[in-house]
């Protein structure tokens, strides 16, 4: 059991816009997720795609345009989210009071391969005299974690997790670990994975392709999708229930379901899944949430449904647990409590 | 800031690179009487002057379905397989106990893209088979599907101190009692996307590396792989050394040159050694990263030269080049060599002291009594990190 490690502040971003109001409003039963058309060339033609994709991210009149133009696009949309989880945990152009205390953990399944692709082509199609070491920084996995410490000013503990798509839960149970071990007194931890041309590319070449994302379906529904979520963490030494919610455990590799009275499950439409969550969970299908028809499958989709989780304890203070199974039947768990 | 965490024990380490084939060939190499000049029969002299592993014949033999991407895969299986012989770990011990694996790499899972990727880019429209290989290729759920571990699995892509951190999450998990034994450490295969890209950088030198020398200029990259078993401390087995503290810091200041005065190595430090509860003149020597990059250097050895300043500096990169995201756990299996052997190796490439940093690396095989050890590890994106390991009580 994990104790006085609150979630302080959440950012969102995903298909259904940009921050944690249009979650909310979204999960209300107001703005449908933003579902575009994408035109894919294969061998046997142009093939058309449907992709769950998120608007270009508006950031602050605070970064600087010099730091903006550095960023990759997956940069920028992780800088988004955690300016506003910051922002809402901190206040707003809070300074820091000791950037030693607080560390940063990015949890990605694909991070920066949108810049390795690009990368890669100029190597191929230009040669090697003039390649961008600009972009060369940009193709490095853990990019994302240094531009947030560059502009944010974060100099505690950092780490980038890719273990696909266990990343969530591993990138909580290293930001878990320090604030335990009083490595850091918050932790700035972002999860996420953006579109690149090669998941619409792998959907074009299925014999059919899905029109509507139903995690529920006993069929496949996979709908590509990109997203982040983000969250502060803090250590809440006896100052009482802060924040959005409580983290009472993070299971790399749980033998059963939590006892919780809600549960969340991590699915996103491939076939067969939902099956096998329910067998897992042990419970019927109405019995259990799943908002991956708001977002779109990804690798890291877990971790918005974790911050769907976390806005649930925060308004009905139910205890809760966010679950995953992986393809193989590996199981990872998030309980989070008020 | 908390201190003192219970240690944890290393009672296996195993490797893989231009130092040797294995903890007994790097070990003969790199602390034993005979010239460790030998090592370069392993290395590849060619125009891509990076030092490389010659192994696909053996790999082939063994797994008939090798591809290129899943190099780094395999070349941390046989450092794995390695440790596991050095700790005294069967199969039956994987089964029974409950085992993590935590690792390091700067490039794993991106390994697959190459070949696809110049297809795909060159206009052509390859079918996508090769992509989702892409997708499922990690070498931590690679290793923990081919040895059945039940433990939890981890890989962590940060830059060139992602084999110290996997280390330092793998005592983590230990202390926080979600499995009783962690395979953790590094592994890399250097892809020419990997060579292209410091080159862009101007990084890389023309000839073997020379960390802290006054002439260096630049880095070699290598092939390499570096894994140590972290069990908690009363383990059966008999500790080869003790982990007593693990930290870590970034520079927030550039994505890919250190901060002049070693800021978030400052920190990493301090975190370390406030874990082990060891004063910073307790350090008998310090392994450090040196890549032989005036920049790298420069800081990392005033850092030293300010703050260490009784203790022997140890530069391998000379014969393994710069590993990457390997060279944490690599570095940190060598200095677990020394406190066991008492014995510190020559740092290949050094010749003369630069009047600008003021240390002077080992320049031949130095015998002592060495009790506590620093690891330093510095990466892109402004992260440092720190090991600090101890002779076995």
């Amino acid at each position: 059991m994990i104790e006085n490690i609150r979630i302080s502040g959440v950012g969102h971003l995903s298909a259904l816009g940009q921050g944690k109001a249009a979650l909310v409003q979204a999960l209300a039963g107001g703005r449908p997720p933003q579902l575009v058309f994408k035109n894919v060339a294969t061998a046997h033609g142009t093939v058309m795609v449907p992709v769950y994709q998120a608007p270009e991210v508006v950031l602050p009149p605070e970064v600087p345009e010099s730091v903006k133009r550095r960023m990759s696009r997956i940069s920028r949309m992780f800088h988004a989210t955690v300016l506003e989880a910051m922002t809402e945990a901190l206040g707003p152009g809070a300074p820091l009071t000791d950037p030693e205390r607080i560390g940063l953990v990015v949890g990605t399944g694909l991070g920066c391969l949108d810049s390795a692709i690009t990368f890669h082509r100029r190597m191929i199609l230009e040669g090697v005299a003039g390649l961008s070491p600009t972009l060369f920084a940009s193709s490095v996995h853990n990019s994302i974690a240094a531009q947030l410490s560059i502009s944010c000013g974060l100099r505690g503990p950092t780490c980038t997790v890719t273990t696909m798509e266990k990343s969530t839960f591993g990138a909580f149970r290293v930001a878990i670990d320090w604030l335990g071990n009083h490595l850091a007194d918050h932790v700035v931890l972002a999860i996420g994975d953006e579109l690149v041309e090669f998941n619409a590319y792998v959907v074009a070449h299925k014999p059919e392709i899905p029109r509507e994302l139903n995690p529920r379906a006993a069929g496949c529904t996979v709908v590509a999708g990109e997203g982040v979520a983000a969250f502060l963490l803090s250590r809440d030494d006896g100052q009482g229930r802060t924040g959005i919610c409580g983290i009472e455990e993070v299971q790399l590799c749980p033998e059963r379901c939590p006892d919780v009275p809600r549960v969340s499950a991590a699915a996103f439409g491939a076939g067969g899944q939902w099956a096998r969550y329910q067998k897992w969970i042990g419970r019927p299908s109405d019995e259990i949430d799943c908002h991956a028809q708001f977002f779109g499958s990804f690798i890291t989709g877990s971790a918005i449904e974790t911050e769907i989780a976390a806005l649930r304890v925060s308004r009905d203070g139910l205890r809760t647990a966010c679950v995953q199974l992986t393809d193989r039947g590996e199981a990872q768990a998030i309980v989070l409590g008020p | 800031m908390k201190v003192s965490k219970a240690p944890v024990w290393i009672t296996g380490v195993g490797c893989i690179s231009g130092a040797g084939i294995g903890r007994n060939d790097a070990e003969r190499r790199l602390l034993g009487d005979a010239d460790s000049s030998g090592f370069e029969d392993l290395l590849d002299a060619g125009e891509r002057r990076f030092f490389k592993l010659r192994l696909e014949e053996p790999w082939r033999a063994r797994f008939p379905r090798f591809h290129e991407g899943e190099a780094p895969n395999l070349l941390a299986l046989l450092a794995i397989e390695d440790a596991l012989d050095s700790a005294g770990l069967d199969s039956a011990d994987l089964r029974r106990l409950r085992v993590g694996i935590c690792l390091g790499s700067t490039t794993g899972g991106v390994n697959y893209q190459d070949e696809f990727a110049t297809a795909y880019n060159t206009g052509k429209r390859p079918a996508p088979a090769p992509l989702m290989e892409y997708f499922r290729n990690n070498a931590a759920q690679f290793i923990a599907r081919e040895l059945g571990l039940r433990g939890p699995v981890q890989l962590v892509n940060n830059a060139c101190t992602s084999g110290a951190d996997a280390i330092g999450i793998g005592a983590s998990w230990l202390n926080a009692n979600l499995c009783d034994a962690v395979l953790c450490g590094g592994t890399e295969i250097i892809l020419m996307k990997i060579c292209h890209g410091f080159t862009s950088l101007m990084l890389r030198s023309e000839r073997p590396c020379r960390p802290f020398d006054r002439n260096r200029d630049g880095l070699t990259l290598g092939d390499g792989a570096g894994v140590v078993i972290l069990e908690k401390a009363g383990s059966p087995r008999r500790p080869l050394a003790v982990m007593l503290g693990y930290g870590c810091g970034n520079d927030a200041y550039h994505p890919t040159t250190p901060h002049p005065e070693a800021r978030g190595l400052g920190l990493a430090a301090r975190t370390a050694l406030a874990q082990a509860g060891a004063p910073p003149a307790t350090v008998d020597f310090i392994n450090v990263h040196g890549t032989a990059t005036r920049q790298n250097d420069l800081a990392e050895g005033r850092f030293i030269a300010a703050n260490f300043p009784r203790a022997r500096v140890v530069a391998t990169k000379g014969v393994t080049g710069h590993t990457l995201g390997a060279a944490g756990g690599l570095e940190a299996v060598f200095t677990v060599l020394s406190l066991s052997k008492g014995r510190l190796p020559v740092s290949r490439g050094f010749g003369e002291v630069d009047p600008e940093i003021g240390i002077e690396p080992t320049r031949a095989i130095e015998e002592g009594n060495y009790r506590c050890a620093l690891s330093f590890s510095l990466g892109f994106g402004g992260i440092n990190s720190v090991l600090c390991l101890g002779q076995t009580p």
